[in-house]
C-alpha cells in the first residue's frame, strides 16, 4: 500500500512538472487506483486483535484516501495533481 | 539375449532425422521392423514413420498413437545412405512421406504470401 | 577484419542488445533494484556469463554438427526423454510467450489508452503478421534496433547520480542488508532465470543453422555481453529512484516513469518504444523457438526461409503458440505476475533444457574435434551444477517468500 501511495506521488510530480505525457499518466494511475482499491477493501473488511483495531483501522482509512487519490490523479489538472501527489506523499510516510 | 549387428542398427538410425533425395525433412525413424533375429543375421527390413508407429515406444508413445493414424512404411531398399541422417533415395511425395505438411499446406496456404 | 565484417559484428552487437532483453529481465532487474539496490549486480554478471557460455556451444554445434540442439535431443536421448524435455519447454514457452504479448499488450496501452483487451489481439495479429511477412533478418534489423531505445535507461542510471562506490560493490558478492535471505535468494534464482532463458538459446541455435554458420561466424557469440548492460541499468535506476521512496515495482509503466522523471517526455516514449519493441522481439523469439522444437522432434520441415506453406506444420506450431498465447493474457492474469511465474517455472525446466546442449557439445559423433574444451567443460558443468540448485531452490522460495514480497 505504501508503494502504491509512494509511486502515485511521484507520478502525480512528474505529471505536474509536464514530464509524462496524458495518456501515461491516466493509463498508469488507474492501475495504480485499481490495485489500491483492491487493498483497501480487503484492509477494510480485515479484523485484528482488540489492541492493534485503532491502529487497523487508521490503515484502512488511509488506504481508501490513497485509493481515491489515485483515481483522481489520472483526471487531475496540473495543480490538481501536485495537491493529490503531496497528500500521496504523507500517506506514503504515514504508511511506512 | 543381445545380438550385435541388430544393436548396432537399432541405436545407430532409430530416432534419426530422415531426409529424402532432395535434401529435405521428411520425419524421424520412428520404429524399425526386424527380421531374422532369431537366426545369425538380423536385419532391418522397413523403416516406420509418424502416424501409430510410437505403439512401441513405451507409455507416452501408445498414447500418442492412439490419436495418429496409420503409419508409413519405407522398405529398406529405399534407403541410400546411413551418415548423421538417414538419406532416401526418392523424393518424399514418392514415398507418401509428405502428407503431413500436404494437408496442412492446405490450410495455411489459403492465407496471401504463403 | 574486414568491412563487412565489421559491420556484421556490429549489427550483431547491436541487435544483439534489443533482441536480448524480454520481460523477465525488465521485471526482475527493476524489483531486485528496488528492493536491494545495487547488491545484486554481480547476479546479472553471472547470468550473463552463464548465457555466453551456453550460447557458444550452441552456436558450435550448430556450426560444426550443422543441425540445432534440439533437433539432437531425440536421437541422444531417446524418444521418452525427448518428448519430456519437448513437453517441458513447450509449456514454459507458452508462459514467457504469454508474458511477452501482456507486456506488448501494455506498453501500447501506454502509449496510445486503447483498451487492455483490445491490444492483447492487436499486438498478437501484428507479430504473426510482421513473422510471416518479413524476413528474419529484418525482423531482428527492426525490433533489434527500437529495443535500442532501452539505453535510455543506462543514461538515466548515470543521470540518477547513484552512488557509485555502492554500485562498484554491487558487482562483489557479500552480506545483503534491506532483506531477508530468502528474499534475496529469490532474487538471485529470478535474475538468473531471466539471463539465462532457454528458448533464446534454442532459437538462436535454430537461426545459426538456418544461416549456414560455420565456425568464422562464431566470432559474434562474444557479443552477448552486452545483455548484461541494459540489466546493470535497470538495476542501477530502480536502486536510485524507486529504492529511497519504497516504491515496489508492480506494474510494467513503472520503469518507464523513471526514465519520464529523468528525461520527461522524451525519456518516457523511448522507454515506452524500447520495452515495446525488445518485449516484441522476445515474444517472437519465443513463439518460434517452440516452433522449431515441435518440428525439429517429429522431424518436420522447418524454417524461416521456406515457404510457410512448404513447412506448413512449423508454421502452424508458431500461429498456434502465438494464439494460445493471446489466449492466456486474455484470461485477464496480471502479466507481471505472469512474468514472474514464466520466469520461475524456466529455472525449474533449466536443468532439462540445458543439459543436451552440454551433452551435444561434448559428443564426438556430432562435434567431431570440436568438442568442448577444458574451459568450456569447466564452465559447462560449473553452471550446470548452479542449474540444479536453483532449479530446486526456485518453487520453495517463491512460495516462502510469496513471490518477493518477503
Amino acid at each position: 500500500m505504501q508503494s502504491l501511495a509512494a509511486e502515485g506521488a511521484l507520478l502525480g510530480r512528474d505529471s505536474a512538472a509536464g514530464k509524462t505525457t496524458a495518456i501515461y499518466t491516466r493509463v498508469h494511475s488507474e492501475a495504480l487506483a485499481k490495485a489500491a482499491s483492491k487493498a483497501a477493501a480487503s484492509l477494510q473488511s480485515a479484523t485484528t486483535e482488540p489492541g492493534l483495531e485503532p491502529k487497523l483501522r487508521r490503515v484502512a482509512s488511509l488506504a481508501g484516501e490513497v485509493s481515491d487519490d489515485l483515481k483522481q490523479l489520472g483526471h487531475a489538472s496540473r495543480n490538481e495533481q501536485l495537491r493529490l501527489a503531496k497528500e500521496l506523499s504523507k500517506a506514503a510516510e504515514e504508511l511506512g | 539375449m543381445s545380438k550385435p549387428v541388430e544393436v548396432d542398427i537399432a541405436l545407430g538410425i532409430l530416432d534419426h532425422q530422415l531426409v529424402d533425395a532432395d535434401g529435405v525433412n521428411c520425419g524421424k525413424v520412428d520404429d524399425l521392423e526386424l527380421a531374422g533375429l532369431d537366426g545369425d543375421s538380423p536385419e532391418v527390413v522397413e523403416i516406420i514413420v509418424g502416424g501409430n508407429a510410437w505403439r512401441s515406444r513405451g507409455l507416452l508413445g501408445r498414447l500418442a498413437a492412439r490419436l495418429a493414424g496409420e503409419a508409413v512404411h519405407i522398405p529398406w531398399s529405399e534407403v541410400e545412405s546411413v551418415s548423421s541422417v538417414v538419406k532416401l533415395k526418392r523424393p518424399a511425395s514418392e514415398l507418401r512421406l509428405d502428407r503431413g505438411d500436404r494437408r496442412w499446406a492446405l490450410v495455411v496456404g489459403k492465407v496471401p504470401g504463403s | 577484419m574486414s568491412l563487412k565484417n565489421v559491420l556484421a559484428v556490429a549489427l550483431g552487437i547491436l541487435s544483439a542488445i534489443g533482441g536480448f532483453v524480454d520481460i523477465g529481465d525488465l521485471v526482475f532487474n527493476t524489483q531486485a533494484g528496488a528492493t536491494f539496490g545495487y547488491q545484486l549486480l554481480w547476479v546479472v554478471v553471472v547470468g550473463v556469463v552463464g548465457i555466453i557460455v551456453y550460447s557458444e556451444m550452441c552456436g558450435r554445434v550448430a556450426a560444426v554438427a550443422k543441425r540445432p540442439v534440439f533437433d539432437l535431443v531425440r536421437e541422444r536421448a531417446g524418444f521418452g526423454a525427448g518428448l519430456g524435455t519437448l513437453i517441458a519447454a513447450a509449456i514454459v514457452n507458452l508462459m514467457t510467450c504469454a508474458a511477452e504479448v501482456g507486456g506488448v499488450a501494455i506498453c501500447i496501452q501506454l502509449l496510445s489508452g486503447l483498451p487492455y483487451r483490445l491490444l492483447i489481439v492487436l499486438a498478437v495479429v501484428g507479430l504473426v503478421v510482421v513473422s510471416w511477412v518479413l524476413p528474419f533478418e529484418w525482423i531482428e534489423r527492426v525490433f533489434g534496433y527500437l529495443g535500442l531505445c532501452l539505453l535510455v535507461f543506462a543514461v538515466a542510471a548515470i543521470k540518477l547520480h547513484p552512488d557509485w562506490g555502492m554500485v562498484a560493490h554491487g558487482f562483489v558478492p557479500g552480506s545483503h542488508t534491506g532483506g531477508s535471505l530468502s528474499v534475496y535468494l529469490y532474487f538471485v534464482v529470478g535474475l538468473l532465470g531471466a539471463a539465462m532463458t532457454p528458448y533464446e538459446v534454442y532459437f538462436y541455435s535454430s537461426g545459426a543453422v538456418e544461416d549456414g554458420w560455420g565456425l568464422k561466424e562464431l566470432g559474434l557469440n562474444k557479443v552477448t555481453a552486452m545483455i548484461g548492460f541494459l540489466s546493470f541499468s535497470l538495476m542501477i535506476v530502480a536502486g536510485a529512484l524507486f529504492l529511497p521512496q519504497s516504491i515496489d515495482p508492480q506494474f510494467l509503466g513503472t520503469p518507464a516513469l523513471a526514465a519520464a522523471h529523468v528525461f520527461g517526455k522524451v525519456g518516457l516514449l523511448l522507454a515506452l518504444v524500447g520495452i515495446l519493441f525488445a518485449v516484441g522481439g522476445a515474444a517472437i523469439e519465443t513463439s518460434f523457438s517452440g516452433a522449431y522444437n515441435t518440428a525439429q522432434f517429429f522431424g518436420w520441415r522447418w524454417g524461416k526461409k521456406e515457404r510457410p506453406a512448404a513447412a506448413s506444420r512449423f508454421t502452424l506450431a508458431w500461429v498456434v503458440i502465438f494464439a494460445l498465447a493471446a489466449l492466456v493474457v486474455l484470461t485477464g492474469y496480471d502479466p507481471v505476475k505472469l512474468t514472474e511465474y514464466s520466469v520461475i517455472f524456466s529455472v525449474v525446466a533449466l536443468p532439462l533444457t540445458y543439459l543436451p546442449i552440454l551433452l551435444v557439445a561434448n559428443d564426438r559423433t556430432y562435434m567431431g574435434s570440436k568438442t568442448n574444451g577444458r574451459l568450456a567443460n569447466v564452465l559447462g558443468v560449473a553452471y550446470f551444477i548452479l542449474i540444479i540448485a536453483i532449479a530446486l531452490a526456485a518453487i520453495p522460495l517463491m512460495l516462502i517468500t510469496n513471490g518477493g514480497q518477503g
